[in-house]
């Protein structure tokens, strides 16, 4: 909201006024960290960086045992946040990880040094669901497949507040559907979190509900539903 | 320690030294010509950063320039206020933070006392204290700084070419004490910062 005021005033003080974002004098912080796979490994050449809506405040690419660390500019009024393997503007980004985002880094306004640890971040993994009908069959198949988000949005306040809360951060998702006699095949791919399950629960006509649970522990895993 | 450094120590030592002995010298004759009101100086600065700085770390230091000017209160003493001003190109955004270049300038006053003045060569054992500022751009942003305040002491050779014109050498030891409020781990790069500097140029005898 604060960041609407300046907004707005910026847009009616016209050119008397920066709208340039502000930097924070005499001030600097760190942050620090290691990236882990799910098996404890460093990922290396991963970017991470601190910035706000406007303006990036820090950076590194992580070494080849998964550190980071890096000094960062305080922002004047607007809200720090620090990406992990972010997806935009980022020609180092890598696919076969997730991106995770603390979103609210009180530190981030002093001149402390933000300990991150180590942070896991999952490798991805591609889904793909194929349904096909059977030629003259008079089958409905209504299915629902439910699995992990690969977003990942963290909340982090500074440790002495014994604080940190984990909200949006590759919980389930699913999409349902239905696929007619006569329908063309179809492919549904979705990316996903390796090592957590996928749920498929399926149903043909009016016939008891089946329910499967497929692990994906590799990049890509297919599977195929026929009615 | 880095070659640069080694060679303006020991042109600091040199100059400090030979000033000092040649002063002693009982049967140099003092050449009164230097008598004037005050002098005024003009030449390159270059800034050479003790390599533990932040400035030294993250940034490509270019040579800046430096203006002074002093004038007599008593017959061997000098005052005066000195500005210096060099910049720097980030090139290492993780130890400094994500900006582009910084304007290092320093504004401040000097007392110098006239050790030695014979024939062509007067001899001056300059200190002060200075106001110091390290502007800061960042492309989309707005400026900000670093400031805090300089103590050094730059002895300074001057080599007379005509009655009102001379060469001045000035090698420099200066300690930046910064105001930026840094993490424990920073502070020792960012909080003092040694330089070993050398300045060249022309001195306007007024």
């Amino acid at each position: 909201m604060r960041n609407l005021y300046l907004l707005f005033a910026c847009f009616v003080l016209g050119s008397s006024f920066s709208c340039d974002p502000e930097i924070e004098s005499n001030s600097r912080g760190q942050a620090k960290g290691r990236l882990v796979d799910q098996n404890g490994i460093g990922v290396a050449g991963i970017l991470v960086r601190a910035e706000t809506s406007y303006t990036r405040l820090g950076f590194q690419n992580t070494d080849a045992e998964g550190n980071f660390e890096f000094t960062y500019l305080i922002p004047g009024w607007e809200i720090p946040e620090v990406q992990l393997n972010p997806r935009d503007e980022n020609p180092d980004y890598n696919s076969s990880f997730a991106s995770i985002i603390y979103v609210v880094n009180s530190s981030m306004y002093t001149t402390t040094t933000s300990d991150y640890g180590d942070v896991v971040l999952p490798k991805l993994g591609t889904f793909e669901l194929t349904l096909r009908a059977n030629a003259n069959t008079q089958d409905t198949l209504n299915f629902r497949v439910t699995y992990a988000d690969r977003f990942c949005e963290r909340y982090r306040f500074p440790p002495e507040d014994d604080v940190e809360i984990e909200e949006l951060c590759f919980v389930d998702t699913e999409f349902s559907g239905q696929h007619l006699p006569g329908d063309l095949n179809e492919t549904f791919d979705f990316v996903t979190i390796q090592g957590r399950p996928v749920y498929i629960d399926f149903r043909i006509n009016s016939g008891a509900e089946q329910n499967l649970v497929l692990n994906l522990n590799n990049s890509t895993l297919s599977y195929e539903i026929t009615h | 320690m880095r070659l640069r450094t080694k060679l303006f120590l020991i042109l600091f030592i040199f100059v400090t030294v030979y000033g000092t002995v040649s002063a002693q010298d009982s049967t140099a004759t003092r050449d009164l010509s230097w008598k004037r009101k005050g002098f005024i100086d003009a030449g390159v600065y270059i800034a050479n950063p003790d390599s533990k700085s932040f400035v030294s770390q993250a940034f490509d230091v270019k040579p800046g320039f430096q203006l002074a000017f002093s004038g007599y209160l008593y017959p061997r003493l000098l005052f005066g206020a000195r500005y210096t001003r060099f910049s720097g190109a980030m090139t290492n955004r993780q130890i400094a933070g994500d900006y582009d270049r910084t304007n290092f300038t320093t504004f401040g006053v000097e007392l110098g006392y006239e050790v030695m003045n014979l024939n062509r060569f007067q001899f001056v054992l300059q200190a002060g204290a200075a106001a110091t500022t390290y502007r800061n751009k960042k492309a989309g942003a707005q400026n900000f700084v670093d400031n805090g305040g300089s103590l050094f002491l730059n002895p300074q050779i001057n080599l007379k070419l005509k009655d009102w014109l001379a060469v001045y050498l000035m090698p420099e030891w200066r300690i930046d004490y910064l105001n930026t409020e840094v993490p424990p781990e920073l502070e020792d790069s960012f909080k003092k910062i040694n330089y070993l500097n050398l300045s060249v140029g022309l001195q306007l005898r007024l």
